[in-house]
């Protein structure tokens, strides 16, 4: 074991979150942790650099000094880990980041990535769960058998034949696609085409999702905190909404709901079967019927707390507390 | 159409500024989360603060700042 010189009382926190300082969704949770007077620390991804960190192998712990303040995290001491980093890092190629700053999120991105090592916590959610789960192709497989009906769906760079001249088809892209054009920022949201439209378009270099559109719809948002369901329509002028609601910046409500007793247990089911403990799902409902979209094991929901209501960071502490939800 | 269908569609707009820390807070180290320099109380139950208005806190990045 490394020799340690202690510089203070150490503190064993149960709960570990790791995060951004500008990532306010992070502060609900950590008001309430204080607030209830629990053990828990923070670090930020921003802020490794003010941190004296390391990882002892022999003792498979991790000893942290921020501020004047000393941490020692182990497996035995530690409840859960709250994981609010992203997985992959989609922009790192860009020529105008410097070779610090490329180094910094590199190597830092890998080690919280690396504290998986810490397998008996409860992971919100654990990186390589993350990992697996982001896959889209895989979670409609996943969907599928967790009991959710999918809209008829093909993965493809070519239009297939049974595309409908005369109907309308969601294409989106197979992952999150952030661009650089003519320097400019680009986001690739979903869009809808004619089926005549979409048979002269160009495909060839990248796969698309390609799903019937199904309308009227309404946009379903799950939030999935353990076994805890809690479901928000989209609406806007109290209808659904026709295009991807999330090009409209203002005027979009978000009203708490209810879902079919199996459409809930499927939720739950997922998450599970992906190894998750958390997860934001996308669901459409059309003609009484309700559809998986897909689910977001990173989904943000601090937006639902001010908008819906929900004291959705009660459930998530309740969770990081083992407390069951 | 000259380029792949999804570029065609992307939705193009300036390059994003840094994010900056919020007016009037401090981060507290020690509690984990932003407080209010003139109240000290803590910036997410203010009635006016930095929100996330939508799931993706108005930045085209997908989720969680998973773009970045």
């Amino acid at each position: 074991m490394l020799k340690r010189a202690r510089i203070g009382k150490v503190n064993e926190p149960e709960i570990l979150i790791i995060s951004d300082t500008l990532d306010y969704t992070t502060d609900y949770i950590t008001v309430e942790l204080q607030k209830q007077k629990q053990n828990y620390l923070r670090i930020n991804r921003d802020k490794f650099a003010e941190c004296s960190v390391t990882f002892d192998l022999d003792s498979e712990a991790l000893f942290i000094e921020q501020g004047s303040a000393e941490f020692s995290l182990t497996e035995s001491k530690l409840k859960s880990i709250y994981f609010r980093a992203p997985i992959y890092l989609r922009d790192i190629y860009q020529p105008d980041i410097p070779e610090q700053t490329q180094l910094y999120r590199t190597q830092w991105a890998a080690f919280v990535r690396d504290l998986a090592v810490f397998e008996a916590p409860l992971w919100v959610n654990n990186p390589i769960a993350t990992f697996k789960a982001e896959n889209k192709i895989l979670q409609l497989k996943y969907a599928k058998v967790a009991g959710f009906q999918l809209p008829q769906t093909s993965i493809a760079n070519k239009c297939s034949e049974i595309i409908d001249d005369d109907s309308d088809y969601i294409v989106k892209s197979l992952d999150t696609a952030v661009l650089r054009i003519e320097n400019k920022e680009a986001f690739v949201y979903s869009n809808i085409l004619r089926g005549n439209e979409l048979a002269l378009a160009k495909l060839s270099i990248a796969p698309v999702i390609i799903q019937n559109y199904l309308y009227p719809k309404i946009d379903i948002r799950v939030t999935v905190i353990g076994d805890s369901v809690f479901p928000v329509k989209i609406l806007l002028n109290g209808r659904g909404v026709k295009d991807d609601w999330r090009k409209i910046k203002e005027g979009v409500q978000f009203i708490e709901c209810t879902l079919p007793e199996e459409i809930s247990q499927a939720c739950v089911n997922l998450v599970r079967a992906l190894g998750l403990s958390f997860g934001a799902i996308d669901l459409i409902e059309s003609n009484d019927e309700i559809y998986f979209l897909e689910i977001n094991p990173t989904g943000e929901w601090g937006w639902l707390v001010h908008t819906a209501g929900i004291p959705l960071h009660e459930t998530m502490c309740n969770l990081l507390e083992l407390k069951n939800v | 159409m000259n380029s792949h269908l999804l570029l065609e569609k992307a939705y193009i707009y300036p390059l994003p500024e840094d994010p900056t820390p919020p007016d009037g807070c401090t981060f507290d180290v020690d509690k984990g989360f932003w407080v209010s320099d003139t109240t000290s109380q803590p910036m997410v139950t203010l009635k006016y603060h930095p929100k996330l208005e939508t799931k993706k806190c108005d930045v085209e990045t997908g989720e969680d700042r998973k773009g970045e």
